[in-house]
């Protein structure tokens, strides 16, 4: 069975059509890359997935039961998480409290999701800033923690939403290590990526979106030379 | 250092018991004891104000209920004010229950006029009363000068060591609920609330147990005081004005810390008193103080008070993550 | 009377002075919709507009219409100060997604300012007097007197310039533009700083009007700007935050609210329903009767 399943789904806003008719699947233990010009619909479609958006027709399915329209923290208990585009610390508290707050999804105690969170920042490497204030980190340091927040909630499915962006070429590397290691550790995840070497790396699978509709999915090595997806990205700066 | 911080709140606590002793002036220490009132209010406010950075401008609401349930009770049916109290707090938790439900979906500011209106619904509701609430002209808790079992006393000592004990009550539930699951995932609430939602907090259950918490002490607060003055009415009880000070108090000290409140209040005493020594009691001179240093705080350090003072002490090792005080 | 002319009196009655609440919820209207900011202190301005027009009545003997334009300037060039020194540097700090630092300074500001002019001009009810606040019209069964007519005309006329001005004019395409969105603003080199600026301070221009309008009708004193205040934010919800047009409708709705129910039931008790209906609405259509605003 497929962990993520989309069937036929639509969102329009007002006028705007930002997904038309998409049906897809994501398969448990594999990295779906989910790639597409921008304004494509990705993000939207992450919000749908983890309840933050309603779509407007078709159904989402998480682990065989339907979970669109379900409210966002009910769709993280059952193991969905996103991260965000635009990194969303809580501000003045501490790493180490941001990610507590993610661990206490699955740890009522607070000495043992103390524990989890710490294992966590050593597992994402912010070990070492764990009493920091979280809006002092860096660009790097605030995506890893943005990582560091999702994961602590033991998920089964990862949304991750542009987490290579703005990192610079060593950072990119830590990164995707980083999501090969929380691959192998048993987590699914979905990306959204512009960084293509990362896309071509780690990607088993590969979505490609083009004004809200499908154009293009398989492996990384035959979407790269398919005529269809090129001529979306013409023009288009690749990063 | 462990021995000298000891020392210290045994020395406090020393001093805080001698304090009455030391006063002449019953009514130094009358004010003494409403300062500690506010304190406590703003304590109770903190909850949901503070800590999970919701703008209630309506808790007079709270601490009108606590103190016409059990003045009614007390009035009407000769139940001790101590049991009244208890009763006070569960309609209040049950009215917060009720109003924070539907109005934590609106946006801050619109909660705010929300805690506002309902405010004013209440006291428009009190004052329109027949005589079983007293209507316009309020109630009198009847006079019984000593009997501490009804919660009432002649020596002052009585409240203050009442009001003393609420306030460390609240300091020990600030406390508890910063360092809980709860109070972690208020503060989140406060800095993001869709970033909290993304990580499986329930964001509307939480937000209305804070309220109904902060609710049900207030309420304990506003039979405290119906006790200690007399005499209620609808005007003071339900007044925005009231409701303004509470908050200002926590704001002014320190919102989601755990001394802001006190600290506010503190400078609350400090401000009211040098006002009217200077002005000889001109009407809202202590208002007008009040108010700038309200602006001037705000303006120059959001987090209060209480951040000031940390910016002028000397910089120290690092505090261990999450421990005691939740920023 | 019959009770169809009593109705009918109370209805234009309310028509009346809800085209002066709605002067007054306009400006707040104006302010949230293009800054998201509340300005708890709007009705305490209202009040300081009214003691001036008092004053000035009083103390140069001019006709309180007279000052409407000098008023309005007055409370122009106070609201720019307030945007551009006291408002902007808190709204710049704030950490958390809810600004709230905005809204606590405005209440600030709101008890500063009541308690000033309390000390300044005393507890006492102040009013206009002169012959011309007296003078009535008379239509069949109905009277009207000439400040109620005056505050209509006058009420709709501004009402209808701002909003044809925040439509039509380079300028309020501007200024509405830089409220959707800020930083597409500053792409196309809008100074969203001034903007700001320009609408809190024309934000609090209706309130000059408003505040000569009202005092023939009503008293002045130091806290007559809380329940007016009060009144503007019931209204602005009702009519829709950020939307013009709807707190003039609003406005107008509340005023009937306000003279029918009087008619109909104890003064107090239309006081509460005003606020239940407020709730509702907050609840059930946060965007307003007639609002348009997107969340």
């Amino acid at each position: 069975m497929s962990l993520l399943e989309c069937r036929n789904v639509t969102k329009h806003f007002g006028g705007l059509r930002a997904i038309e008719d998409l049906s897809f699947a994501v398969e448990p233990g594999e990295i779906l890359g989910l790639i597409g010009p921008n304004g494509a619909g990705k993000t939207t479609l992450f919000a749908m997935a983890s309840g933050f958006l309603p779509p407007t027709a078709g159904e989402i399915f998480f682990k065989g039961r339907r979970i669109d329209r379900r409210p966002p923290p009910e769709i993280c208990r059952r193991g969905l998480v996103r991260t965000f585009q635009i990194v969303r610390p809580f501000g003045d508290m501490s790493v180490l409290d941001n990610v507590l707050v993610g661990a206490f999804l699955r740890h009522k105690d607070v000495a043992e999701a103390r524990r989890v969170a710490l294992a966590v920042l050593a597992e994402v490497g912010l070990a070492q800033r764990a009493a920091q204030a979280a809006r002092t980190l860096t660009l790097s340091g605030c995506k890893r923690l943005e990582v560091a927040k999702a994961i602590a909630t033991q998920p089964k499915l990862l949304l991750l939403d542009e987490v290579m962006a703005g990192l610079t070429k060593v950072e990119i590397e830590e990164m995707m290590a980083l999501v090969r290691r929380l691959c192998q550790g048993g987590i699914t995840m979905v990306m959204i990526e512009h960084n293509m070497h990362a896309v071509m790396n780690l990607s088993d699978r590969v979505l490609v979106l083009h004004h809200g509709r499908k154009i293009g999915a398989g492996k990384p090595e035959a979407i790269v030379n398919d005529p269809a997806v090129i001529a979306a990205y013409l023009g288009e700066r690749e990063d | 250092m462990l021995a000298r911080s000891r020392a210290l709140t045994l020395l406090a606590a020393a001093a805080i018991v001698a304090l009455p002793f030391g006063i002449s002036n019953p009514y130094a220490l009358s004010i003494i004891i409403l300062a500690l009132l506010y304190a406590y209010l703003a304590l109770c406010w903190n909850i949901i104000g503070g800590i999970a950075g919701q703008l209630s401008l309506g808790h007079a609401a709270w601490f009108g209920i606590g103190a016409y349930t059990s003045t009614v009770l007390f009035l009407h049916w000769g139940i001790s004010p101590w049991i009244g109290m208890l009763a006070g707090a569960v309609v209040a938790a049950a009215g917060a229950a009720l109003i924070g439900t539907p109005c934590f979906r609106l946006r801050g500011a619109y909660f705010a006029l929300a805690t506002i209106a309902a405010t004013m619904i209440l006291r428009i509701l009190v004052e329109n009363s027949n005589e079983w609430l007293g209507g316009p002209r309020g109630l009198d808790v009847k006079l019984l000068r000593d009997a501490p079992l009804q919660f009432q006393y002649t020596r002052k000592e009585f409240y203050y060591a009442i009001v003393v004990a609420l306030t460390a009550a609240g300091l020990l539930v600030n406390r508890a609920v910063m360092r809980s699951r709860f109070g972690h995932y208020l503060v989140a609430i406060r800095y993001d609330q869709e970033a909290a939602l993304a990580l499986g907090v329930d964001v509307q259950r939480c937000k209305v147990t804070a309220l109904a918490l902060s609710a049900a002490l207030t309420a304990i607060g506003g039979t405290f005081y119906a006790q200690f003055v007399l005499f209620i009415n609808p005007d003071e009880m339900f007044s925005i004005s009231l409701s303004i000070q509470i908050a200002v108090i926590c704001i002014i000290g320190g919102r989601g810390t755990l001394w802001g409140p006190v600290l506010g209040a503190l400078v609350l005493l400090l401000v009211e008193e040098a006002a009217r020594r200077v002005t000889g009691g001109m009407a809202g001179a202590d208002m007008i103080v009040y108010s700038l240093v309200l602006m001037i705080v705000i303006s120059v350090e959001p987090r209060g008070m209480l951040a000031i003072l940390d910016r002028l002490r000397p910089p120290s090792r690092a505090q261990p993550a999450a421990h005691g005080e939740v920023p | 009377m019959s009770t169809t002319t009593i109705l009918l009196q109370a209805l234009l009655n309310g028509v009346a002075s809800g085209s002066i609440y709605a002067l007054i919820a306009l400006g707040l209207s104006l302010q949230f919709g293009v800054m998201k900011i509340i300005n708890f202190a709007h009705g305490s301005l209202l009040m300081i507009g009214m003691y001036l027009a008092v004053w000035a009545t009083r103390v140069l003997g001019v006709h309180v219409l007279v000052m409407i334009p000098i008023v309005t300037v007055v409370l122009f060039v106070i609201g720019f100060f307030i945007q551009r020194w006291l408002i902007e540097p808190i709204y710049r700090k704030e950490a958390t997604r809810e600004p709230l630092g905005v809204l606590i300074f405005t209440t600030g500001l709101w008890i500063f300012l009541d308690n000033m002019m309390l000390i300044l001009a005393g507890p006492d009810y102040q009013s206009l007097s002169g012959p011309w606040a007296n003078q009535v019209v008379i239509f069949g069964n109905l009277i009207f007197s000439y400040p109620q007519i005056a505050a209509f005309v006058i009420a709709t006329l501004v009402s209808g310039a701002l909003v044809l001005t925040l439509r039509s004019t380079r300028i309020g395409r501007i200024i509405r533009a830089t409220g959707q969105d800020r930083e597409a603003a500053s792409v196309l080199g809008i100074d969203s700083a001034k903007i700001y600026q320009l609408s809190f301070a024309l934000g609090l221009t209706p309130l000059g009007v408003a505040g000569c309008l009202l005092l023939p009708l009503y008293p002045v004193n130091p806290f007559v700007g809380d329940v007016f205040g009060l009144r503007a934010f019931v209204v602005v919800v009702l009519g829709g935050m950020g939307s013009i047009g709807g707190a003039f409708w609003g406005g107008i709705l509340v005023g009937i609210m306000e003279s029918v129910g009087a008619q109909l039931m104890p003064v107090l008790v239309t006081e509460a329903l005003i606020f239940a209906v407020f709730l509702a609405v907050l609840y059930v259509r946060p965007a307003g009767l007639f609002g348009l605003e997107h969340e």
